[in-house]
């Protein structure tokens, strides 16, 4: 879009932004998918949700989205080499230690643990049983060793039955490889030859520490670890840029301006807030226009209780007492000047 | 931003710092500045493809 078209479509004083703005995106909200459904044969990692799910996901500000992802740019030198890359997207790979066993035998009055491994899913993730019973005994605080078959033997230097299971239970729930929550990574390459990471989780802190990883460069899915890691306006723009996508791929256009706006409001206070109860209506000035919402008698008593003053400066409230509204041509005040008052 | 620029930027857009968009002191992005509240930061956007300034003020909580 030129510039001078840009300055065309400027709007007016008074114009009823934030209206236009959730009409236009709840219109075709209507026509979108309701359900999450289920693709098979897509390349990427995971299945994203998308559709009207994913967007009542995004303005709610949920603390993890369904479906993480993470995508993870590198050093110069290992985004040129698919080895390398690959060499560090093994280092980020969560695989955790129920996928890579067979089964696991408790020896109660020796404390001690076998752990049968199954060799084809170790083939599989390329990892072998030396660097898991390392792994191991550095987080369980626990001795494994490596026996015969390529199995694990774990001495709990206990012989209370409740400790020895507990220990059990907490094998088969550990991480063998990777990092907790980074889910399945994958090397990808994109147009210009580099190669990146695509992984279908999202744990930022502990990838950035990863070797050969560009700590500013990664991106997630998951609002709330933008926020934490990048601040409030790469949360912003993660915001818009997922609410511009999942449109998108729903082949639904709404304008930017739209999107941008709602994208402002929501991280204004400088946290992310959601829309709803708990977010920005929950939060107006006004009591009525709190009232008038949801949960009318908990803000009419709590107003009254503390003695809350309403400005009626909203427009929910000048509805609600039938006033003129400030919007448009009600937001500009009549003035008077007192002497040419007097003339007439 | 110093505060001449401040108080033009609030005077062109008719308003007072309290009306700007805030960003908290802990926020990573304004400890990285040494950001103190009250100061009213300068953030270039590109945003969809078109670039344009946003201000936002830096608050306790």
């Amino acid at each position: 879009m030129s510039m001078a078209k840009d300055h065309e479509y400027n709007v007016q004083a008074g114009e009823p932004v934030g209206v236009v703005a959730a009409q236009s995106l709840g219109e075709p909200g209507t026509q979108m998918v309701l359900r999450t459904f289920h693709m098979t044969g897509v390349a990427a990692t995971a299945i994203a949700t998308s559709g009207l799910p994913r967007i009542i996901e995004l303005l709610d500000a949920k603390k993890m989205p369904s479906s993480p992802l993470m995508r993870i740019r590198l050093k110069e030198s290992y985004a040129k080499s698919f080895a390398k890359a690959d060499e560090a997207a093994k280092k980020i790979s969560e695989i955790k230690m129920s996928s890579v066993m067979r089964h696991i035998v408790e020896n109660f009055s020796k404390g001690k643990i076998l752990v049968v491994l199954n060799t084809q899913s170790l083939q599989a993730a390329d990892l072998t049983a030396r660097p898991i019973a390392a792994r191991l005994g550095k987080e369980l605080g626990v001795e494994a060793k490596v026996g015969e078959h390529g199995n694990i033997i774990v001495s709990t230097h206990t012989k209370n039955l409740k400790e020895v299971r507990a220990i059990t239970v907490k094998i088969t729930k550990a991480i063998v490889n990777g990092i907790e929550g980074a889910g399945r990574a994958m090397v990808v390459q994109d147009k210009n030859g580099d190669f990146y990471i695509e992984s279908a989780g999202s744990n930022i802190e502990p990838v950035m520490q990863v070797e050969g990883v560009d700590p500013e460069k990664i991106y997630t899915n998951d609002l709330f670890s933008m926020y934490r890691v990048f601040g409030i306006e790469a949360a912003r723009n993660t915001l818009a840029l997922e609410l511009r996508k999942t449109l998108e791929d729903q082949d639904i256009s709404v304008n930017d301006r739209h999107i941008s706006l709602i994208a402002d409001a929501m991280t204004s206070g400088g946290t992310l807030q959601s829309i709803g109860r708990h977010g920005l209506v929950g939060k107006k000035e006004s009591v009525f226009a709190r009232a008038a919402f949801e949960e009318t008698v908990k803000h009419l008593i709590n107003a009254a209780a503390f003695g809350e003053v309403d400005h009626m400066r909203g427009v929910t409230e000048n509805i609600l007492v039938g006033k003129q509204i400030p919007l448009g041509t009600g937001s500009v005040k009549l003035v008077i000047k007192s002497k040419e008052s007097k003339k007439k | 931003m110093s505060r001449n620029d401040i108080n033009s930027v609030l005077s062109t857009l008719g308003i007072t710092v309290g009306n700007l968009p805030k960003i908290l002191v802990s926020d990573p992005q304004a400890k990285k500045l040494s950001a103190k509240a009250g100061d009213v930061l300068e953030i270039e956007r590109e945003d969809f493809g078109k670039a344009y300034t946003y201000y936002r003020l830096v608050v306790e909580r």
